[in-house]
């Protein structure tokens, strides 16, 4: 109390100026002291913000902290989440990897602010809350000292003063010597602690560096947690990311076409292949395919599970228009157009060629520079659609009609819709680009093309089950469709016994040959009930077929159809013996030629005729005068195979070749008539059969199809050989061959190659039954080869042939005069087949 | 409504116990796609729930705002804030303010950061979860209505029609089964609209799958983004605030290497070498046992703190040679190195061995010739220092012996010195008599004389009182010329010795010792006049 009251007095004479104050501390100690305070406040102010700036509780260890942090949470809910949808899905798989990198990320993030907190944040804490305070709290002791010292010595000095002037010196000086040593005493206290807090700040002050080395370390921490995440971040980036390219599914619409190729290994895009074998099972027949738009939900709904590589598609069979603009969709929304922007140009220049011949040359060559893939999914393209062109008199879609409407998804410029008149001209010429490769596809790609290269698409049970069968077919079709995407031996074996079955209906046709004969005498009695009983005998034979190749219990039934229809075939040997007594051996022997070609779809018939016939005898021997036909026909389909090799000219006489076969055309009406009704039913039946079979016995169909075009326009195309050398040479030099004085001196040459193509032919399938047949028209040409005198010889041939075709129009004048009273009957029977046909569309649909 | 509710509810019903048919209209596909669609929403709801607890900033709001209330942002304020109070000269507040743009540096990147991860995942993520799924499981819902409603307009229109034949009413009941069997078309339309959409958006869906898992490669991708723009910025700044560390001077200089205090100070001879030596030569040559009496703890300590602080005011340690000693002391002994090296030890020992004196003279001026540079200045300049001393040893009683005992061991000791306590002995003996040698024959190891004063940074302080005057005015024209300070020198040796004695003897005040030493140097000075004249 009394050291207190000797303070407080002190201070208060100080204070008015009565005592002095000794001052202890050097200037720059002092200075020291304000800084000291200023270092304090701020040091506290920055490890309270940095404190904040941590994620993770302060002071807990390091696993707990870990468990704590923000990003452990993610983790773990990455982690969970791909657990839940598990590993086969790819969002299962990258949250499993984000989430381990994130939990990776956590640790780093705990390692970093463990260590800010032991070297920045604890010293920064203990400069604050423990070294400079301890110190102001030593200069606040000091300044106590002083003051008891100061109190003490002026206590001294006024009892030393009263000495002199005292009575008592005695007592006196005793006091003094005892405040003597009281000043004395708090003297030393008092440099004793100024000793110390002297240190004390000297040392804070040759710190400073130390403590300014904080935040370089916190900076150099900060850079070394940024450097180890980047770092684990890029070590498992590399990896996520393969993961996610190597996941193959992905939408094939508006993705470029080399990229949805190579993600899915394909060389022909799956929505191209998809749609055109879905087309080509149930398409090829509907009117206005490609241009009928089909209904919105349903082509939506197609685009999703195309996009989706869904393997169900079964329900999309039933609308081919929804089918058709999926198709267009894919090809419109491709980033670039299948026919590519940078050979824009040149595809419209190809078009503005004038003439005809070099216009194709032109197009030929801008066709051959396109990118492989785009080349390969363009031919695939085109060769469909020009196989759609072919049933153009069924479906409407002739190749202008498609080129109309499928055109401007093939091709248009990069900077269409910026003028709508730029819009209508680059549309014309994309029109006049694709109408004649379609109609020339075969010049221009000539291989024939496999539809169903990726073996995943099969054919639903046709729609004639359908009636019969309106439940189990479904599901039958549903089981096959399931089977054969899974392997792809399904397929092969089913080719095998399709051969097997070939070479049986070879191996009859010997014996049933031997009965044709007698047949035909008993075939005038039947002519009178031709024209309703050949539309029965039609219908019969295809149910046959399609019941021998799902259900060989109703064989009996194909039985009973197949009569008539060798009934039909005899009235037409009747016919043709007729036509034969009309002209001279030479004549009529040509005339046969010209006369088998129809009777070759009555062969196919009498294919189908023999599987059912193979139980009964006498059903077995109407057959075979077909086959023997077929042997004398097949020569025919010969020729146009060489015409093929020389690209650059049959690409000039293309229209040539059309004006001729437009003639053909007008003829191969008549020769059905005389036939009466037979041919027109045999031929729905032919190609409805070919098909339910393979996709190749599609491309068989095109021979006999095409045989009645072939035999007038023979004649120029064999010319060409001889002149080919000699015009090729000119086209080096000259651009512009002659062709019309070529075909006058080339009938002779044309005979001779006749006989030369035909063995190069056997390769084909259908070909390997052409050798048995040709030994009989091979005699009676060799005799007229080998004539030494060619040139009087040809002479008279050529005159010959002129005079043949000749007749031959006369006799196609005659059977169109009774075409035409006949037609009336067949357009009525087509419709109903078109109407039932819409009724179990309409039953598909309910079902 | 009312009725259609009714009727769903009788078909759930009759479906329920078996007693009608159910048209399932979803292929396996699509069933299998709606089932991972609640998987994804669930997942994708709770990543993104967990992400934006990752993010520091507030979510929803824009770049500028979320900058602000960063808490790297608070931190680089905080240190702006510091940089003002502590003032730009300070190393604290050049570092606290480079390091405060730095962290602003970064708070803009974590900002940046965040605001991308929110647009290009986190909204996407709950798009999905929240919105997309959810619309199409309503889709959903809503065909499962239709088909109820359809299968419940079958059944009546086939009871209706099964009831036709055997109705007395015909005309009645074919109207009826005609609006019923339009009923039946009417919803079989609905269903099969609602279930192409439906299917499209599930088809749509699993065709994405590949883009949602994308996200999370896009999050990998952007925190690896923001680490690297982060590590590039603190990159950047890194050189800057350590060259700004690594230019200031004022460093401690007890337990420095030698070299490395030299360089950053630009001297030749240590501070506190030179400082000691400066302070002794003033006031500590006549003061007997001089090194060898230690000094009070808190005076050494704080004359030690004083020193590493590179202060000026070292006044009041003039009057206590005894701590200034010791303070030179504890520098040599707290070297990393000894001055005298370690690389050297085993030369200086073999020297010592030389029996014969002229041989081992000479071997220790070898060795001392291979010392390093720095080493070798530093030394000389102590030993010129201790010869002096010893100059003085009647007074001082501080030998060239005695000061090898209790200096040598602070100049050289061995690397393994402390592992044994007879080795120490060894080498300590070794030692004393290897400097004793040198301070003996400083002359000849050294010769030339030595400015001690090298710095110029160290003027003699004047005496207490009256007196400094007059000591301060003598002192100041004194360092105007060498010769004189050589000559004051020796006069204030022997006028210091005088007033000590003195005051011994008389005992009295300050005061009276001070007049009494005033009187005295006059009469010394005559006297020392005389001897000169005398010797010309």
């Amino acid at each position: 109390m009394k050291k207190q009251f000797n303070r407080m007095r002190q201070l208060a004479n100080q204070t008015v100026g009565r005592a002095e104050k000794t001052e202890v501390l050097s200037d720059d100690l002092l200075q020291i002291e304000r800084r000291m305070e200023l270092v304090r406040v701020v040091s506290h102010n920055t490890h309270k913000k940095m404190a904040v700036c941590l994620q993770g509780q302060i002071g807990t260890d390091a696993e707990k902290r870990h468990k704590k942090l923000p990003l452990t949470a993610l983790s773990q809910a990455m982690q969970d989440g791909g657990n839940q949808l598990g590993e086969e899905s790819l969002i299962g798989k990258m949250m499993e990897m984000c989430g381990d990198a994130e939990n990776r990320l956590a640790s780093e993030l705990m390692q970093h602010e463990m260590n800010i907190e032991k070297e920045i944040l604890d010293p920064l804490n203990q400069l604050a809350e423990f070294d400079i305070p301890n110190i102001l709290k030593q200069r606040r002791q000091l300044a106590k000292l002083v003051l008891d010292y100061d109190s003490a010595r002026a206590r001294w000095l006024q009892a030393t003063k009263s000495i002199i002037s005292g009575t008592n010196t005695q007592a006196l000086t005793a006091k003094a010597d005892s405040l003597k040593e009281e000043v004395d005493e708090a003297m030393n206290k008092m440099e004793l602690c100024k000793d110390q807090l002297s240190a004390d700040m000297y040392n804070f002050f040759s710190k400073e560096a130390d403590y300014a080395r904080y935040y370089v370390m916190l900076l150099e921490a900060q850079a070394d947690y940024h450097r180890k995440s980047l770092t684990l971040l890029e070590s498992v980036l590399p990896n996520i990311q393969a993961q996610q390219d190597s996941w193959s599914e992905k939408p094939a619409f508006g993705t470029a076409l080399d990229e949805h190729l190579k993600r899915s290994s394909r060389e022909i895009a799956l929505p191209i292949e998809a749609c055109v074998m879905m087309l080509l099972e149930t398409g090829m027949k509907e009117e206005g395919l490609f241009r009928i738009a089909a209904g919105a939900s349903k082509l939506k709904k197609l685009k999703a599970a195309l996009d989706c590589s869904t393997s169900q598609l079964e329900e999309f069979y039933s609308d081919p228009h929804a089918v058709a603009g999926a198709l267009k969709s894919y090809l419109r929304e491709l980033p670039e157009p299948l026919m590519t922007y940078q050979l824009y140009d040149e595809w419209i220049q190809a078009s503005n060629v004038p003439d005809p011949d070099k216009r194709l040359q032109a197009l030929w060559v801008t066709c051959d520079q396109l990118p492989k893939n785009n080349k390969a999914n363009f031919r695939y393209l085109v060769k469909f659609l020009a196989k759609l062109a072919q049933e153009s008199d069924v479906n409407k879609m002739t190749p202008s009609n498609i080129a109309i409407v499928l055109g401007p998804n093939l091709l248009w410029a990069k900077t269409e819709g910026s003028l709508a008149e730029m819009a209508a001209a680059t549309s014309v010429h994309v029109v006049t680009i694709i109408d004649p490769i379609i109609q020339h596809a075969d010049w221009f790609f000539p291989e024939d093309v496999d539809f169903n290269v990726s073996g995943m698409f099969s054919m639903p049970a046709p729609l004639p089950n359908n009636v019969n069968h309106l439940t189990p077919p479904d599901y039958d079709s549903g089981t096959i469709e399931r089977k054969r995407p899974g392997s792809m031996v399904g397929p092969d074996g089913d080719m095998p016994r399709r051969d097997s079955s070939a070479n049986k209906l070879m191996d009859h046709n010997p014996r049933r040959g031997n009965t044709v004969p007698r047949k035909q005498h008993a075939s005038p009695a039947f002519q009178p009930p031709l024209p309703p009983v050949e539309a029965a005998g039609g219908a019969g034979g295809q149910s046959t077929a399609e019941l021998l190749l799902q259900q060989p219990a109703q064989v009996g039934l194909g039985l009973e159809n197949c009569q008539p229809g060798v009934a039909l075939g005899m009235a037409a040997l009747a016919a043709a013996q007729q036509l034969l007594a009309q002209h001279t051996e030479e004549i009529s022997s040509k005339s046969r030629d010209s006369a088998s070609t129809p009777p070759a779809q009555r062969n196919g018939t009498g294919g189908s005729g023999q599987l059912s016939v193979g139980t009964p005898v006498a059903g077995s021997t109407g057959p075979s005068p077909h086959m023997t036909r077929r042997g004398t026909k097949k020569p025919a389909p010969a020729p146009p195979k060489p015409a093929n090799p020389p690209p650059i000219q049959p690409a000039n006489q293309p229209v040539p070749q059309q004006t001729q076969s437009g003639t053909p055309q007008s003829f191969s009406p008549s020769p059905r008539p005389l036939s009466s009704y037979s041919p027109t039913n045999l031929s729905p039946t032919q190609t409805q059969a070919q098909t339910n079979t393979t996709p190749r016995r599609h491309s068989s169909n095109q021979p006999p199809i095409q045989a009645p075009n072939h035999p007038p326009p023979q004649p120029p195309t064999q010319t060409t050989p001889p002149p080919q050398t000699g015009m090729l040479g000119d086209q080096a030099e000259d651009p512009s061959p002659p062709h019309t004085p070529t075909p006058p001196s080339t009938p002779p040459p044309t005979a001779v190659f006749q006989d030369s193509p035909s063995p190069t032919a056997p390769p084909v399938f259908q070909s390997g039954s052409l050798p048995r047949p040709r030994p009989v028209p091979k005699p009676r040409n060799r005799p007229t080869v080998p004539p030494p005198p060619q040139p009087p010889a040809i002479g008279s041939d050529s005159n010959g042939i002129c005079s043949a075709a000749f007749k031959t129009m006369e006799s196609g004048m005659t059977f169109k005069a009774v075409g035409r009273a006949l037609i009336p009957d067949i357009a009525i029977e087509k419709p109903v087949t078109h109407l039932k046909d819409a009724d179990l569309d309409t039953e598909s649909t309910v079902l | 409504m009312m009725k259609k509710q009714f009727n769903r509810m009788k078909q759930l019903a009759n479906q329920t116990v078996g007693r009608a048919e159910k048209t399932e209209v979803l292929s396996d596909d699509l069933l299998l796609i709606e089932r991972r669609l609640e998987n994804v929403r669930l997942v994708s709801h709770n990543v993104h729930k967990k992400m934006v607890m990752c993010l520091q900033g507030n979510v929803g709001t824009d770049a500028e705002k979320r900058h602000k209330k960063l808490p790297l942002m608070i931190l680089s304020q905080s240190m702006v804030e510091g940089v003002a109070q502590l003032g730009e000269e300070s190393l604290i507040g050049k570092m606290m303010d480079i390091c405060g743009d730095a962290e602003n540096k970064l708070a803009f990147e974590q900002s940046q950061h965040e605001v991308l991860l929110e647009k290009d995942i986190l909204d996407p993520l709950n798009q999905l979860a929240e919105v997309d799924i959810p619309n199409i499981q309503k889709q959903r819902r809503h065909l499962a209505k239709l088909v109820l409603d359809y299968d419940s307009a079958k059944g009546r229109y086939h009871q209706a029609t099964k009831s036709f034949p055997s109705a007395t009413n015909a005309q009645a009941m074919a109207a009826k089964v005609d609006m019923l069997k339009e009923e039946m078309d009417e919803a079989q339309n609905r269903m099969e609209i609602c279930k192409d959409q439906v299917a499209a958006d599930m088809y749509s869906f699993a065709s994405k799958e590949g883009e949602y898992a994308r996200y999370y490669v896009l999050l990998l991708e952007a925190q690896a983004e923001y680490h690297r723009r982060a590590l590039a910025s603190i990159e950047s700044v890194l050189p800057n605030i350590q060259s700004q560390q690594d230019k200031w001077m004022e460093k401690p200089a007890f337990g420095t290497a030698l070299e490395e205090h030299l360089k950053r100070t630009g001297r030749e001879v240590a501070l506190p070498i030179e400082a000691c030596v400066m302070m002794l030569l003033e006031t500590g040559m006549q003061e007997e046992g001089l090194f060898r009496i230690a000094a009070g703890a808190s005076k050494l300590k704080k004359l030690k703190a004083a020193l590493d602080c590179s202060t000026s005011q070292l006044e009041e340690f003039y009057s206590d040679p005894h701590a200034v000693a010791g303070a030179l002391k504890s520098y040599l002994r707290e070297l990393p190195e000894p001055l005298m090296s370690y690389q050297l030890y085993e030369e200086w020992i073999q020297a010592s061995n030389i029996s014969d004196p002229d041989k081992r003279l000479q071997a220790l001026w070898v060795v001392c010739d291979m010392l390093p540079k720095a080493n070798k200045t530093n030394f000389r300049y102590l030993v010129k220092f201790l010869a002096k001393l010893a100059l003085e040893s009647d007074v001082n009683k501080m030998t060239a012996s005695n000061i090898a005992i209790v200096l040598g061991p602070n100049l050289l000791w061995a690397k393994t010195e402390g592992s044994l306590a007879e080795m120490a002995a060894t080498t300590s003996v070794h030692v004393v008599s290897i400097i004793e040698l040198i301070i003996n024959h400083a002359g000849w190891f050294f010769p030339g004389d030595v400015d001690f004063n090298v710095s110029g940074v160290f003027a003699m302080p004047g005496c207490p009182g009256t007196p400094d005057v007059e000591y301060g005015t003598i002192e100041r024209r004194r360092p105007g010329s060498q010769g004189s300070l050589d000559s004051d020198t020796a006069r204030k040796d022997r006028y210091r010795s005088h007033p000590r004695v003195h005051k011994h003897d008389s005992n009295s005040t300050v005061v009276s010792a001070s007049y009494v030493v005033a009187s005295e140097s006059v009469t010394v000075k005559a006297d020392s006049l005389s001897p000169q004249l005398g010797a010309v």
